[in-house]
């Protein structure tokens, strides 16, 4: 069987392969992991998913700040920054290289909450502490704790400017509101729907507000807007949207300012991330509010957290530590992002 | 078959027979079809607002379905529309807010870089010989790569004079106009031309063509590109309905742009569909979509909805056929 | 003969395709035992008729009765039921299977181990082997259908029908494609079917395999049965009297040789090549080893050879499809590169192939569109517009110069029958008006009408001055057309005669070497 030949041949041609690329691969892992000269300073290792996106950069900012302050208490403490450039490849790699290098404590913003649970989990083995980020892996076990904003919580105080918002414009009840949510599955969308719901159902028992409708948009502008134009199709009398991110408030306010209507007067609009163009959105009175969570905070509790456990021991009390968010309203979007980017002490931390 | 009373009926049974055999006539059945239908199930489906913003949101599907169509009838696929769609309208941006170039130069310039982007498909499978579904895969990748590089992931604002795509002339927004006009162009491209013709010669049996001395590689080339150019114009359109250029703008729309092509009643297999079936695919696409939303039915069920129309649809269309791939 | 109850009988068997009659009430028996020819023009019917046989189509009205039994076919696997088969005219099998995997398809021999199920290859061989024994070939159950020539693989397409215990074979144009030592051994193969009492209907342009091997023959002319007769009681005359429905003179076109007055004429050839190599892309392809001739314009040069003599490659690497080793073309005296067929077209050559369904047409569209394919920029003024007007001129001036049966000329050529398909494949490429026509069995599959017709026109593209090569294994064609004959085997030229005062016995012994 000549077919069968050229199968045999194959498998050795990819067998040999193989062993050729352990062995390099072997030789190559054992000059990195050759031990390091003895240190006594701390070392972190900051290993962030995208810096090009500038609420990373905001992250690390926080996380520098804390090194500086740490430092300025005559602590030596080093922070090497990963950027893994949204690739979990890169990431899994980067972490690799970290553990090499022996650091005390991995700070991650993961790419991808399962890609790199391998490489994370050999940190935990090597005895390196763990801690994350704006975005949590998914094996929970395995890092000491999480820091990152509560959308739950995040998406309760959207809703709640929301009504306010109603309250003061004197529209009457009930409201019409429609809400726009995100990709269904990710932690967002999820998180920031039960937010919604957490504070919009008993208001629509009590028959204060209505739910006029509630569709799927992706987190995207475009859908924001094809799904809004639609909704205003079926009905003009809304007062207010929520969405689940900014993106798709843009498109909602898009959509409403090509029925003819007002965004901002006829209709309500919030949204969440305050992204720039919803900053700008804000200034010009077209979205009434959006959210800011704080990545500043989240770096730099990152850090604190890490040298409170490497040095003193410190148990945090509970394993999610969320970081503040900022409603984002005309009256303080000028000064929001000096708010957002303070450094607050870590709640539960141990005294000095 | 039914009694044939008189000489009017029987003509009048001609005619319906022979609509029943034009390609378009299936597409256009099932279009009408769900028109009825939604007409009939929304109050507010017959509304000239919900009109109007179907009509909008067709008209860059529907380039995208004209491009894709083309490239389908010649018996090839293109993956690529929505990064196409997005990349173009990328680069119009940045000429017109940061080359300060004036409109009708941006316009050109992201038409221009559609068009490339359609002749580096073109020439990855004729003088490469890389099947077009790798070809333009790698282009749907590299091409919103591209996209994400050129705008940071962020949208590029200040897009206002882009409006003109959706001002209205008389009763309908420019883009709406410009669809119809598409419409137009590629049936006459279709039908009447020599370039045309061998769009579906090639589908049909690209082997005879090229033994018939025909330059099949010239015209696989030249339709690609001017397929990459329906899709820049689509994503004008785009850029002009959000007033910036979004960078997830057309986001898995090359799956929409075949699907309305294939509800056009376009084969895969190539050669075979009417040139204005895209249109109503693609028109169909949108309104099962709205009527959705109309109706109010529930997100989850939405999807489950439109997979059984999109089945029913599908099946109306290749009835009568003795296997489909 | 006795008369036994027929196994087959059909009664008004009507079928109308929009256009056409396709069978207009059909009354057929078929008798134990019987070969049973089947004959008639292009498009008369015949295909049709022994598709609904079989299940691939459905009446429109009448009965079909088994064994005095009326039955309804549905489907093929219906028909293979009651013990019918069909062989197609084009071959059905899967290329990239063994042979013994193609006889068995769908109906391998299952081994069961515990809840797995395995096809027992061993058996599926052993059984192969068995039925190829009994057709008396010798073809290896192992070797895939895509190495095989064409004659083994219609040999192969009866052992399946054999292994499926088929009491009923319809052969479609089986002969079509063999060499004459293939026919004659098809035909061994039908006289041992015969023998265990099979019937089989026989569907054939030629009228002397009528004569040959059939018992009883039926004529259809345009759907209609124009008689069934005894073939021991009629003449080859008589038959193609039915056929077309008026006498025909002549089955040969003869025309004079008339090479000595074309080399005073004119000095240089139209096309010579010269020492031409090539070596095959596929396996199914010969290579070609040193051929040199000169053709010049208004003579016809007949290439024969029998099927695997490498003509179809010749053609082929005149235009440019075949990687030329080594050799020279010249066309008027100046050697020339030529590509592939968009510059064999823009030095005036043109190639009509012979597997016309695969490489002549485009089978999605009309006869209309077909035809007017390669000539379309003529038919264009501005703007790339067609001049729809004209194409219709075109397309109906051919209909009419072929005699092809079409119901329209927007009609899709797949409804076309074989001979028709033909016969279009023919039309196109004759409208670019070339310089250099190479006709590649050009009357294969076609009704005697019609290859008289076609004769008549190639004799015409000579006198109309251009320079034809006519690539046929019909040596009686070649003979009654050529001005010089060129023959081949194995890739190589083994003769070149003027169509002079050869014998058929001569070029025969040739070819078969
Ligand atoms: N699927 C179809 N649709 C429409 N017309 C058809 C179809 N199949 C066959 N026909 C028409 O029916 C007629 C009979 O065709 P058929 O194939 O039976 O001819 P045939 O006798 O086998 O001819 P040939 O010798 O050329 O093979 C022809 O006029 C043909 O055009
Ligand atoms: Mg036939």
């Amino acid at each position: 069987m000549r077919t069968l030949g050229i199968a045999k041949k194959t498998l050795i041609g990819i067998v040999v392969a193989i062993i050729i690329i352990a062995v390099i691969a072997g030789v190559v892992a054992s000059l990195y992991l050759a031990p390091a000269p003895g240190k006594k300073k701390l070392t972190f290792a900051l290993l962030v998913s995208n810096l090009g996106n500038p609420y990373f950069v905001m992250l690390k900012d926080g996380a520098e700040a804390a090194v500086k302050e740490l430092k300025a208490k005559g602590i030596e403490v080093e922070l090497i920054v990963y950027d893994a450039k949204d690739d979990p490849d890169l990431q899994v790699r980067q972490i690799e290289e970290a553990i090499a290098k022996k650091v005390d404590a991995l700070l991650i913003n993961p790419v991808h909450k399962e890609a790199i649970l391998p490489a994370v989990r050999d940190a935990v083995k090597a005895g390196i502490i763990v801690i994350t980020t704006d975005r949590d892996i998914a094996d929970k076990s395995l890092r000491v704790f999480f820091t990152g904003t509560d959308n739950v919580y995040g998406a309760e105080l959207a809703v709640k400017a929301l009504i306010e918002a109603l309250e003061k414009s004197g529209k009457p009840k009930p409201w019409k509101i429609v809400i726009l949510h995100g990709i269904p599955g990710t932690t967002a969308a999820e998180d920031r729907k039960k937010g919604f719901h957490n504070v919009l159902d008993p208001l629509v028992k009590k028959g204060d507000v209505k739910i006029v409708a509630e569709e799927i948009a992706y987190f995207r502008r475009d859908k924001g807007l094809e799904v809004m134009e639609s909704i205003l199709a079926r009905t003009k009398e809304i007062d207010a949207v929520i969405c689940a991110n900014d993106e798709m408030a843009l498109g909602a306010i898009q959509a409403i300012e090509g029925a003819g209507l007002v965004p901002g007067k006829d209709i309500i609009v919030v949204g969440y991330d305050a992204i720039p163009d919803a900053v700008e959105a804000v200034k010009a009175g077209k979205m009434y509010a959006t959210i800011a969570q704080s990545p500043f905070l989240q770096g730099y509790w990152a850090v604190m957290g890490a040298y409170y456990i490497v040095v003193k021991g410190w148990k945090p009390p509970k394993d999610f530590i969320p970081t503040p968010v900022v409603v984002v309203t005309k009256a303080n979007v000028g000064t929001f992002s000096e708010e957002v980017a303070k450094p607050k002490p870590l709640p539960g931390a141990p005294s000095e | 078959m039914g009694g044939r009373s008189n000489r009017s009926s029987h003509q009048a049974t001609e005619i319906l027979k022979a609509f029943w055999q034009h390609e378009v006539s299936k597409p256009f059945i099932a279009f009408l079809g769900l028109f009825i239908v939604s007409a009939v199930l929304s109050p507010a489906f017959l509304t000239p607002y919900n009109q109007r913003v179907l009509a909008l949101q067709t008209a860059p599907l529907a380039l995208l379905a004209f491009g894709e169509s083309m490239i389908i009838l010649m018996g090839s696929i293109d993956l690529s529309p929505g990064s196409t769609m997005a990349l173009a309208g990328t680069v119009a941006a940045i000429t017109f807010v940061h080359y300060k170039q004036p409109l009708a130069i941006a316009f050109l310039a992201g038409i221009a870089i559609g068009a490339l982007v359609g002749f580096i498909n073109g020439l990855l499978v004729t003088k490469a010989k890389i099947p077009s579904f790798v070809a333009t895969l790698a282009a749907l990748v590299a091409g919103r790569g591209m996209v994400l590089i050129l705008t940071g992931g962020q949208p590029i604002v200040g897009l206002r004079a882009f409006g003109v795509l959706t001002m209205d002339i008389g009763p309908l927004p420019t883009m709406v106009w410009l669809m119809f006009f598409f419409t137009v162009l590629n049936f006459f491209l279709l039908t009447y031309t020599r370039w045309g013709r061998y769009i579906y010669a090639i589908g049909g049996n690209e082997e005879a063509v090229r033994c018939s001395g025909i330059n099949a590689d010239l015209i696989k080339l030249m339709t690609f590109t001017l397929a990459g150019c329906y899709y820049a114009i689509a994503g004008l359109m785009m850029d002009a309905r959000l007033e910036v250029a979004y960078p997830w703008t057309g986001w898995g729309a090359e799956l929409d742009a075949i699907a309305s092509s294939v509800l056009g009643g376009i084969q895969l297999t190539g050669g075979v569909g009417s040139p204005i079936g895209p249109f109503f695919g693609a028109y169909v696409l949108t309104l099962i979509t709205n009527v959705l939303i109309l109706m109010g039915v529930n997100p989850f069920y939405q999807w489950v909805v439109k997979g059984i129309v999109l089945v029913v649809a599908a099946i109306a269309l290749t009835r009568g056929l003795r296997y489909v791939k | 003969m006795s008369r036994s109850t027929p196994v087959l009988e059909t009664i008004e068997l009507t079928k109308v395709f929009p256009g056409v009659v396709a069978l207009d009430r059909v009354n057929f028996d078929l008798l134990p035992g019987e070969i049973h020819g089947l004959v008639g023009q292009n498009g008369a019917g015949k295909s049709t008729f022994v598709k609904i046989l079989n299940g691939i189509l459905r009446p429109d009205s009448g009965k079909i009765l088994i064994d005095g039994k009326e039955v309804a076919i549905p489907n093929p696997a219906t028909a293979k039921r009651l013990g019918i088969t069909l062989i197609h005219q084009e071959i059905t099998l899967v290329p990239y299977l063994t042979v013994a995997e193609n006889i068995f398809l769908g109906r391998e021999p299952i081994v069961k181990k515990h809840i797995f199920k395995y096809i027992d290859r061993r058996e599926l061989f052993r059984r192969a082997e068995e039925i190829l024994t009994t057709l008396g070939v010798d073809i290896d159950p192992k070797a895939k259908v895509k190495d095989l020539n064409v004659g083994e693989q219609e040999i192969v397409q009866i052992a399946r029908a054999l292994s499926e215990n088929a009491r009923i074979i319809c052969l479609d144009e089986p002969t079509s494609p063999l060499t004459p030592k293939e026919i004659e051994r098809l035909f061994d193969i039908m006289r041992t079917l015969k023998k265990q009492g099979r019937s089989m209907i026989f569907i054939t342009h030629r009228i002397e395999e009528v004569f040959q091997i059939c018992d009883r023959v039926t004529v259809l002319r345009d759907g209609k049965k124009i008689a069934t007769v005894k073939v021991s009681e009629v003449s080859p005359q008589d038959i193609v009297k039915m056929m077309l429905g008026r006498e025909l003179a002549e089955f040969y076109v003869k025309r004079e040789p008339r090479v000595e007055e074309i080399e005073k004429v004119s000095k240089v050839p139209t096309l010579e090549v010269i020492d031409l190599w090539v070596t095959p892309e596929r396996v199914t392809e010969v290579p070609l080893k040193g051929i040199s001739f000169k053709v010049y314009a208004g003579e016809i040069l007949g290439v024969t050879g029998l099927l695997g003599a490498g003509k179809t490659e010749l053609g082929k690497a005149i235009i440019g499809l075949g990687r030329i080793t080594k050799g020279k073309v010249l066309i008027e005296g100046r050697e020339v590169k030529i590509r592939g067929p968009v510059d064999a077209l823009k030095h005036g050559i043109v190639y009509i192939p012979e597997d016309r369904r695969r490489e002549g047409l485009v089978l999605t569209m009309s006869v209309k569109a077909n035809i007017s394919l390669p000539s379309l920029y003529k038919l264009c003024k501005y703007l790339g517009l067609i001049d729809l007007g004209r194409e219709e001129e075109v397309a109906r001036y051919w209909i009419k110069a072929l005699n092809i049966v079409t119901p329209s000329t927007k009609t899709k050529v797949a409804n076309l029958s074989g001979g028709n398909q033909q016969k279009v494949s023919l039309a196109k490429m004759l409208e670019v008006k070339p310089k250099i026509v190479i006709l590649d069995e050009p009357t294969f599959g076609i009704d005697i009408g019609a290859k008289v017709e076609i004769r008549k026109i190639i004799a015409k593209l000579a006198d109309e001055g251009l320079a034809v090569i006519l690539l046929s294994s019909d040596i009686d064609e070649v003979l009654s057309l050529a001005d010089r004959i060129v023959v081949m085997r194995d890739g190589m030229k083994v003769g070149e005669f003027i169509n002079k005062n050869v014998s058929r016995e001569d070029i025969y012994k040739l070819m078969v070497g």
